[in-house]
C-alpha cells in the first residue's frame, strides 16, 4: 500500500475518532448493542430448546385467558350421529336423514351445503323433498341445548334413483288429484310421463275383461296409449306400469280410476302461481304433520316456513278475524328457501290468520301466497297433541285472491354489507313513504339487533317526524362483546294496534386486531395462540432492522466529512 | 393458475414494509454521513420515510369502520406529505445555492 494512501487513511479514523459525538448517537448505538445482545440470547434459548419452548414460555404469561375461555364452553349436548339414505315416495325421491338423540339438547337445526335448511326439530329424523337428482349435498346436524350446541361431522348424500309415472290426461284433459275424470269417449287415449327415457310401460284395465298393452315411452318419458276397444259406461281402473330397461327390478305402478258417462266435464283450471309457499312450523308444532287447528300459548309465537325460491324476500301478516290486522313484517327467506319469524309484539288471546307472500327477488309479479289459522291460548295436551299428528296436510291454505297485502316497510342496508365487526357501526335507512303514506303525528321507531336465538343484543328507540323523516338514514354501533354468528336488524313501528317491523340478517364477526390482506386477519384469541410465533418473527425483524442499522453506523464512522474538489474530480463525479 | 388479488396484496404489504424499513435504514446511514444543509434534507426526509413506515403498520390495525386507529393513519399520512415536500424544497435550495441561482 503507498505510503500516502496509509496515510490518508490514518487522518480519515483520526477525524472520526475525534468528532464530537451527539447525545442522541450515543443512546442509539448503546441501545442497539443492549437489544440486539438481548435477541441474540433469546433467540439461542430459542433455538437451543426449541421454538416450542419459546412459544410456552411466552403462553405461560399469559394462561389466565385461556382458563376464562375453557369456562364458557361446559356442558354442551353429545355430537349427533348423523345418518343418510336416498328414499322414494309416490311423487318424487328425497333424501331421508336421521340421527341419535343427544343428551341436554331441545331441538335440532339441519344445514345443508353450509346453510340453513330446518330448525328447531325435536324429532330425530327429517326429510329433504327439496334435494334434486345428481346433486350431491352435504348435511350436518346441530344439536342445540340449554348448555350450548354440537355440531354433527358433516355427511354427503345424493338422491336416489326412483322410477316415478304418472298419469297426465285423458282424451287431451288434464287429471286433478283427488277427482276422478268423467269423460265420454268409450275407447279414450291416455297420455302420461315418466322419468325414465325409453321406459317400458305396461297398461291394464280391470273391468268386465281385462285389457292390457306394452308400449315404450320416447326419450322424455312420454307415453300414450289408445284403449283398443269400447269401455263400458262406468267406472273402471286403469293400472300403469313403468319397467327401467336397463334395470327390470326397478318398477312402479300406479293407479287411476275414470267414470265413462255421456259428457265430458272439463277440470278445474291449475292454480297459475308457481313459487310454493309453505308455513312448516308453529312454535314446536310441525304442521306438515298436523291435522288440528294449532294452538300455541305463547303471545309472540314463533312461525318457520319454506319457499322454493333462494333469498325470496317475505312479507307476514297476522290478522284478527275482524280484519284488523296487527302485525305486518317483512324479511328474507335464506338461500335454501327457509324462512324463521319469530312474532314482534305480544297478541291476545283468540282466533288469529297469518298470512304469507313470497316474492322473487328477481321479479316481484312472481309470488306464491299461504296462510294459516291458527289460535293463541291455551296449548293442546299431550294426549291431544298425539290425535292430531298424521299425514293430513289441512294448514296450507291459499290466501284469498282478494285479500289484499298491507305495504310493508323498506329496510336497507346503506352499503353492501354482508358482515360487520363486533364495535363497529351498521348503517341503514328505512323508508317509511310507502307503509305510512299519511303520516300525520310525531313516531317512535325501535331498532333492534336480535341473535339467532332470538335474543335481544341492542336496542334504540328514535323519534321521527311526519314532515321530515321520511327516509330515515341511521346507524347503531354494533356492542364489542357479542359472539360471531348470524344476527338480525329489526325495525319496527306501532300505529295505534299496528306493529309494523321489517328484518334483516346481517352476520357479525369477531373484529381481528390485525390485518394483512382482505383474507388474512388474525383476531385477539388467534394472536394469542401463535403468540410465540409472533414474537419470533417481530424479534427477528428487529434483529435484522436493528443490525443493518448499526453496520450502517458502523461504516458511517469511517466517512471522511470534509470532501474536496480534487477527490470528487479524481473520483469522476464533477468535471 | 389463478391469480388471487388477496394473495398479490399480502405480498405486496410485505414488500412495502420490508423496503420502508431498507430505506429508513439506509437514510440514517445518509444522515450520519452528510452535513449541513443535505444533512437537513435528509432528516427531513428520514422523517417522512419514518412516518409513512408508522402509517403502513398502523394500517394493520385499522380494522372495521370506527377503529380510533383510523385517525392516526390519516395523521401520519399528512405528515408524510409534509416532511417530503420540507426535505425536497431544502434539497432544491441547498441545489439552487450551489448552482449559483439568485
Amino acid at each position: 500500500m503507498p505510503k500516502a494512501r496509509r496515510k490518508k487513511k490514518k487522518e480519515t479514523r483520526k477525524i472520526a475518532k475525534n468528532r464530537k459525538k451527539s447525545t442522541l448517537r450515543k443512546i442509539t448505538k448503546w441501545h442497539i448493542l443492549y437489544t440486539g445482545l438481548v435477541l441474540v440470547a433469546y433467540l439461542a434459548l430459542g433455538f437451543w430448546l426449541g421454538p416450542e419452548a419459546l412459544r410456552e414460555d411466552i403462553k405461560g404469561k399469559v394462561a389466565g385467558a385461556s382458563t376464562v375461555l375453557s369456562l364458557h364452553i361446559s356442558g354442551p349436548p353429545s355430537k349427533p350421529e348423523i345418518t343418510t339414505s336416498a328414499m322414494c315416495n309416490d311423487e318424487q325421491s328425497y333424501i331421508g336423514l336421521n340421527w341419535n338423540f343427544t343428551s341436554d339438547t331441545d331441538s335440532y337445526d339441519i344445514y345443508r351445503d353450509g346453510a340453513l335448511l330446518v330448525s328447531g326439530i325435536t324429532n330425530n329424523y327429517y326429510r329433504d323433498e327439496s334435494a334434486l337428482y345428481g346433486t350431491i349435498y352435504s348435511y350436518y346436524v346441530i344439536a342445540n341445548g340449554p348448555l350450548g350446541n354440537t355440531a354433527s361431522d358433516a355427511v354427503s348424500a345424493t338422491v336416489g334413483k326412483c322410477v316415478i309415472v304418472k298419469v297426465v290426461a285423458i282424451e287431451g284433459m288434464g287429471l286433478v288429484v283427488g277427482e276422478i275424470p268423467k269423460i265420454k269417449k268409450k275407447d279414450p287415449v291416455f297420455s302420461g310421463i315418466t322419468n325414465i327415457p325409453y321406459a317400458a310401460i305396461r297398461v291394464e284395465i280391470h273391468s268386465e275383461s281385462l285389457i292390457s298393452d306394452l308400449i315404450t315411452a320416447d326419450e322424455n318419458g312420454n307415453w300414450e296409449w289408445k284403449v283398443p276397444e269400447e269401455l263400458d259406461y262406468g267406472q273402471h281402473a286403469l293400472y300403469v306400469t313403468a319397467i327401467d330397461p336397463n334395470d327390470n327390478s326397478l318398477h312402479k305402478t300406479i293407479q287411476q280410476d275414470f267414470i265413462i258417462t255421456g259428457e265430458m266435464v272439463p277440470p278445474s283450471p291449475p292454480p297459475p302461481e308457481d313459487v310454493v309457499c309453505r308455513i312448516t312450523t308453529l312454535d314446536n308444532i310441525d304442521l306438515t304433520n298436523f291435522r288440528c287447528l294449532p294452538i300455541t300459548k305463547k303471545k309472540t309465537p314463533i312461525f318457520s316456513g319454506t319457499v322454493n325460491i333462494s333469498n325470496a324476500k317475505i312479507q307476514a301478516e297476522i290478522s284478527t278475524p275482524s280484519a284488523k290486522r296487527k302485525v305486518i313484517s317483512s324479511f328474507t327467506a335464506n338461500e335454501n328457501g327457509y324462512w324463521f319469524w319469530p312474532v314482534r309484539g305480544q297478541m291476545k288471546k283468540g282466533m288469529k290468520t297469518l298470512y304469507v307472500k313470497s316474492v322473487d327477488p328477481s321479479d316481484s309479479n312472481r309470488f306464491g301466497t299461504c296462510s294459516l289459522r291458527f289460535k293463541v291460548g291455551k296449548a293442546y295436551k299431550k294426549k291431544q297433541l298425539r290425535k292430531c299428528t298424521g299425514a293430513t296436510l289441512v294448514q296450507s291454505l291459499s290466501v284469498p285472491p282478494d285479500y289484499n297485502f298491507s305495504e310493508f316497510l323498506d329496510l336497507q342496508f346503506s352499503g353492501p354489507e354482508k358482515f360487520v365487526f363486533a364495535g363497529d357501526d351498521i348503517n341503514f335507512k328505512v323508508n317509511l313513504e310507502k307503509a305510512f303514506p299519511a303520516m300525520t303525528s310525531e313516531q317512535k321507531i325501535v331498532f333492534q339487533l336480535v341473535d339467532s336465538q332470538n335474543n335481544s343484543v341492542y336496542q334504540e328507540e328514535k323519534k321521527i317526524s311526519p314532515e321530515k323523516d321520511r327516509k330515515i338514514f341511521d346507524s347503531f354501533r354494533v356492542p364489542p362483546y357479542v359472539g360471531s354468528g348470524q344476527y338480525k336488524v329489526i325495525a319496527q313501528l306501532m300505529e295505534g294496534d299496528k306493529i309494523i317491523t321489517a328484518e334483516k340478517s346481517i352476520e357479525i364477526k369477531e373484529k381481528p386486531i390485525i390485518k394483512l390482506s382482505s383474507n388474512w386477519s388474525l383476531t385477539y384469541i388467534q394472536l394469542l395462540s401463535s403468540l410465540g410465533w409472533v414474537v419470533i418473527i417481530l424479534l427477528s425483524l428487529a434483529l435484522i432492522f436493528f443490525g443493518l442499522l448499526g453496520l450502517e453506523y458502523h461504516f458511517s464512522q469511517y466517512a471522511v466529512l470534509q470532501v474536496t474538489e480534487k477527490e470528487l474530480k479524481n473520483k469522476g463525479y464533477i468535471d | 393458475m389463478n391469480f388471487d388479488i388477496n394473495d398479490f396484496e399480502l405480498a405486496a404489504n410485505f414488500v412495502v414494509i420490508f423496503s420502508a424499513l431498507l430505506s429508513v435504514v439506509y437514510t440514517f446511514g445518509i444522515v450520519w454521513r452528510v452535513e449541513k444543509k443535505l444533512d437537513v434534507s435528509y432528516k427531513f426526509l428520514l422523517g417522512a420515510i419514518v412516518v409513512f413506515t408508522f402509517s403502513e403498520i398502523l394500517s394493520f390495525f385499522d380494522v372495521g369502520n370506527t377503529n380510533p386507529v383510523h385517525f392516526w393513519v390519516i395523521l401520519a399520512k399528512a405528515l408524510f406529505a409534509l416532511f417530503f415536500l420540507l426535505g425536497i424544497l431544502t434539497a432544491r435550495r441547498m441545489i439552487q445555492e450551489v448552482d449559483g441561482e439568485k
